[in-house]
């Protein structure tokens, strides 16, 4: 759904984007996570058409970006990190001024914000002034705002910036709700622990440069990282550590003081799975077996290296 | 048909606020006051005569110039904010990234602000029918007038939207747009003056016969261009006599004087060899008009692209 191939933006000396490619399949959330100043914004902007690349490809659903901006600003909604609204106009005001800005006719567009307002839960503010709604109202608005001409893309540029941890859940349920409408998501943030929760996949980006792209566990893999396991049994810990010990997966073994495994894992799925059947053949009784996966925080910090700081 | 989006949401704006209909009521009360002060002024002793047949004209005469200098003071403020403010107030990016084009956003805005100085003029014919009690003034005057306004409100209008398009600060904007706008009527004035002293001075030191000449700037200048349409423009405006005649003598083609009004004022400036076309200054001000309204739009919308190389960093 999304493409980009090799995005470079340049501002005078300052390289802002260094060849920056990735790939998003339609209905996914791609969490674009990195420092301030990292890029990510600029990637956003080219996407949107508001910006053009010095060099390198951007597609939204086949169509170029920079050749083609009219058909693509059909195809996708944006929503920009700093954003204002404008006094004096009601909010069935702005999203009837919004989309007939995008074309949509009369009486198409009475329907369109009714259920609009319904999705973001405005429908008690709908004849509210805009500048009279609290932040995470506006931000609500905002999203409403980049649906209204139902594009299959949405580029959102730190939507949970400055929420309330209420607003901040409220907003994660929106855009939950919203992939499963089918929609392919973009997610700016450096709010990290709300991306890993809502995220297909995740790109991270330092310096212009995208340092990891893929799932969480592509990503752990990538960087080869290992897999933190907890066993419980609820006997022959002995026994059982020893057996854990014999794979070729298992880095060490820990033993907690309330009698917990802790298992350093390099393996994938289907060696984690084996460990747990040679464990349940032996008759040990496991009690649990369960990863404790690396947190997107985790990955963030050992991958990218403080540039610019 | 489906009105222009921005046009629609702007003209809902403008009048929405109180400021709207107290601007109107300022705007009739001083030109009221002026008609009014003029009318005392020309009656104050004595009243009959020529004098009461002129008084009409003069009254005329200064509305229509009390007009032209209030849409001077207006419409650089209406306009130069209206797009460096959506950049202020961070609406900006969410336009661009909409269906219309940077010609309809461009336009839609340029049409709300010359709209309600419409509304001004139009509100203010009341006050300008007054002057049909005196008779002389003809209804081709008065339109002429509304036409010559209006005109000079779209070139004003289109100047301050360039402005407003090429400076990202509000503030600067309309200090750019209000300084182009008084250079308009009265820096070309100033030049026009300047040029025309430095010709004869010229001329004399040359021994040459005096011929007099205008300098083609007058033409810009809205003041000059009212002052050739009304019946006593000349008590009023200088350069205002200014015929453009094009003379054709071997290869050149240069400016000269010749009548304004028949009947009103009774001087002949003869002009030789075989003039063709002679237009008043309210004609070619009209056409140059017409050019700065084009070229303002044409650069504002190239300004206003989104996707114009060079734009500004992102995060």
């Amino acid at each position: 759904m999304i493409k980009v191939e090799g995005l470079q933006k340049t501002y005078g000396k300052m390289e802002a984007l260094k060849g920056v490619s990735f790939e998003i399949k339609q209905g996914s959330i791609f969490g674009f996570v990195g420092p301030n100043g990292a890029g990510k914004t600029t990637t956003l902007k080219i996407l949107a058409t508001l910006m053009v690349p010095t060099k390198g490809k951007a597609y939204i659903d086949g169509v170029d970006v920079t050749k083609h901006p009219k058909k693509v600003r059909r195809l996708m909604g944006y929503m920009p990190d700093f954003f204002g609204v404008y006094e004096r106009i009601k909010v069935t005001e702005y999203l009837d001024f919004y989309a007939s800005c995008y074309g949509i006719s009369g009486g198409k567009r009475k329907s369109i914000i009714a259920d609009l307002l319904e999705l973001t839960d405005l429908t008690y503010k709908a004849d509210a002034y805009v500048d009279s709604l609290s932040r995470g109202m506006k931000q609500r608005l905002c999203l409403a705002r980049s649906l209204v001409h139902d594009p299959k893309v949405l580029l959102l540029d730190e939507p949970a910036s400055g929420l309330d941890p209420r607003a901040r859940v409220e907003m994660r349920e929106l855009l939950r709700e919203l992939k499963n409408m089918g929609k392919s998501i973009i997610i700016s943030s450096h709010i990290l622990p709300e991306l890993a929760e809502l995220c297909t996949e995740v790109g991270i980006i330092e310096g212009g440069e995208l340092i990891a792209v893929g799932s969480m566990e592509e990503i752990t893999v990538q960087l080869n990282q290992e897999k933190l396991l907890q066993v419980k049994v609820k006997e022959k810990v002995t026994e059982a550590k020893a057996m854990i010990e014999e794979s070729p997966w298992v880095a060490a073994v820990n033993e907690t003081a309330d009698g917990v495994l802790q298992v350093r894992f390099s393996g994938n799925g289907e060696e984690q799975q084996k460990l747990l059947r040679t464990l349940v053949l032996a008759e040990l009784p496991v009690l649990s077996f369960a990863e404790t996966s690396n947190s997107l925080e985790d990955l963030f910090m050992q991958i990218t290296k403080g540039v610019g700081r | 048909m489906i009105i222009n989006p921005v046009l629609n949401k702007e003209l809902r704006d403008r009048v929405r606020t109180w400021r709207s209909p107290l601007l109107i009521t300022i705007y009739i009360l001083v030109l009221a006051g002026i008609g009014g002060f003029v009318f005392y002024t020309q009656t104050r002793y004595n009243y009959g005569g020529t004098q009461a047949l002129r008084l009409g004209l003069t009254i005329f005469g200064f509305l229509s110039a009390a007009q032209l200098i209030l849409i001077a003071f207006l419409t650089p403020g209406m306009t130069a904010s209206i797009i460096s403010g959506e950049r202020e107030r961070q609406t900006w990016p969410l336009l661009l990234v909409t269906r219309l084009s940077p010609l309809s956003i461009a336009t839609g805005k340029l049409l709300s602000a010359i709209s309600y100085i419409v509304l001004l003029v139009l509100v203010s014919l009341p006050v300008y029918s007054t002057v049909f009690l005196f008779g002389v003034v003809s209804m081709r005057d008065l339109l002429l007038v509304v036409l010559i306004s209006l005109v000079t409100t779209v070139t004003i209008a289109s100047i301050g939207l360039f402005c407003s398009a090429l400076f990202k600060r509000t503030i600067t904007a309309i200090v750019i747009s209000y300084l182009l706008t008084f250079f308009l009527l009265g820096g070309t004035l100033i030049l026009a003056v300047l040029i025309q002293n430095l010709n004869m001075e010229k001329q004399a030191r040359l021994n040459q016969t005096f011929q007099p000449s205008t300098p083609f700037i007058v033409n810009f200048n809205p003041f000059v261009a009212l002052g050739s349409a009304l019946p006593l423009g000349i008590d009023i405006v200088p350069f205002s006599r200014t015929l453009n005649v094009q003379v054709m003598s071997s290869s050149m083609t240069v400016s000269s004087q010749g009548v304004v009004r028949q009947g009103v004022v009774n001087q002949t400036v003869p002009v030789s060899p075989k003039p063709v076309v002679p237009r008043p200054v309210w004609q070619v001000n009209l056409m140059l008009d017409a050019i700065i309204v084009l070229v303002s739009l044409g650069l504002t919308v190239w300004l206003i692209r989104p996707l114009r190389a060079g734009n500004k960093k992102g995060g």
